[in-house]
C-alpha cells in the first residue's frame, strides 16, 4: 500500500516535473531562435547599407546582401536615394510541451533591423540604428 | 502502535519519492541552467561581433593584432570594448575560449566573426564543449584600415 502510493505520489509529480521541464525547454528554444535571427538580420541590414552608394547598382548589391530577408529602403519610389535600410524576417521553431498550453505545434519568432549608410566622415561606414526582436 | 505505524509509512513514502525525484530535479534545474548559458553565450558571440567590426583594422595581414583582439573580447565580456566598463556577462568563461575569426580578402577583412571554443556546458548531469559554436558574424564596416 505505502509503495503504491509512493508510486502515484511520484508519478503524478514526475508529470509536472517534466512537463514544467518541457516548457522552459521551449521557451529557451524560442529565445535561442529569436536571438540568432536577429543577429542574422542585423548582419544582413548592414551589409545591405554598406553596399547603398547612391546608385542602382548599389541597391542591387543591397537586395543580393539582404539575402532571402525582405528589405525596405527608405526612399521606396527612388532606392537609389535611400541612406538606410530595413530588414525583417520572420522563423518558426517546432514546439513540444507548451503546445499543451497554447495552441499549435510552432511557434513565429520575428526580428527587424533598420541599418543606415554613414557620411565620409563617420570612422564607421554603415551603423545600426534600430533593432527590433518580436517573439 | 497504530499512529506509529502511519508516522513509518508516511517517512518512508517520502524517502522513495525523494530518492527518485531529488536526482530528476536537481538535473532539471542544471538543465535549464545550461540553456541560460546558451542564451547568453549567443548575446556575447553578438555583441562582440558586431563591436569587432566597427574597430580600425591594425594589421598587416589577416590576423588580427593583440590590441584588436583584446577590446574583441572585451565587448564580447563586458558588452563594451572598454572592459572597465561593467561586469563580465557571464562568470566562467575565460580569454582564451573567445575565438575571433577573420574573412580577408583584398587587403582588408570582409567579414569578422566570434566563436566559443573549448567551453563546458553543464546540464543533466552530462556536458557538451562548445567548440565553434554559437558564432556571429557582421560584415566589417570601420573606414580606416591602417597596418
Amino acid at each position: 500500500m505505502v509503495v503504491l502510493d509512493m508510486l502515484v505520489l511520484a508519478t503524478t509529480l514526475l508529470f509536472l516535473i517534466m512537463a514544467v521541464l518541457g516548457c522552459v525547454l521551449d521557451l529557451s528554444r524560442i529565445f535561442l531562435a529569436q536571438a540568432k535571427l536577429q543577429s542574422e538580420v542585423e548582419s544582413a541590414a548592414l551589409s545591405a547599407a554598406l553596399e547603398l552608394d547612391g546608385t542602382t547598382q548599389g541597391v542591387e548589391k543591397a537586395r543580393i546582401a539582404a539575402g532571402t530577408y525582405q528589405v525596405e529602403f527608405s526612399s521606396p519610389l527612388h532606392p537609389e536615394e535611400s541612406k538606410s535600410v530595413r530588414l525583417s524576417a520572420r522563423s518558426r521553431v517546432p514546439l513540444s510541451m507548451v503546445r499543451i498550453v497554447v495552441r499549435g505545434d510552432a511557434r513565429d519568432v520575428m526580428a527587424s533591423a533598420v541599418a543606415e549608410h554613414m557620411g565620409p566622415e563617420s570612422p564607421v561606414k554603415a551603423e545600426l540604428v534600430r533593432a527590433e526582436a518580436a517573439k | 502502535m497504530k499512529q506509529r505505524g502511519r508516522r513509518g509509512a508516511a517517512v518512508l513514502e517520502f524517502a522513495l519519492a525523494f530518492a527518485i525525484l531529488a536526482p530528476i530535479t536537481a538535473a532539471s534545474v542544471q538543465f535549464i541552467f545550461a540553456h541560460v548559458q546558451l542564451a547568453l553565450l549567443q548575446k556575447m558571440v553578438h555583441a562582440g561581433a558586431r563591436e569587432g567590426s566597427a574597430l580600425a583594422w591594425d594589421s598587416a595581414d589577416d590576423k588580427p593584432t593583440a590590441v584588436f583582439q583584446h577590446k574583441v573580447e572585451n565587448a564580447v565580456l563586458y558588452g563594451s570594448t572598454d572592459e572597465a566598463a561593467n561586469k563580465p556577462m557571464l562568470m566562467n568563461i575565460r580569454r582564451d575560449q573567445i575565438q575571433v575569426l577573420v574573412d580577408y580578402g583584398e587587403g582588408r577583412p570582409r567579414r569578422i566573426g566570434v566563436a566559443i571554443k573549448g567551453f563546458r556546458l553543464l546540464g543533466g548531469g552530462a556536458w557538451k564543449d562548445l567548440n565553434g559554436s554559437p558564432v556571429a558574424w557582421f560584415p566589417y564596416r570601420a573606414a580606416s584600415v591602417t597596418p
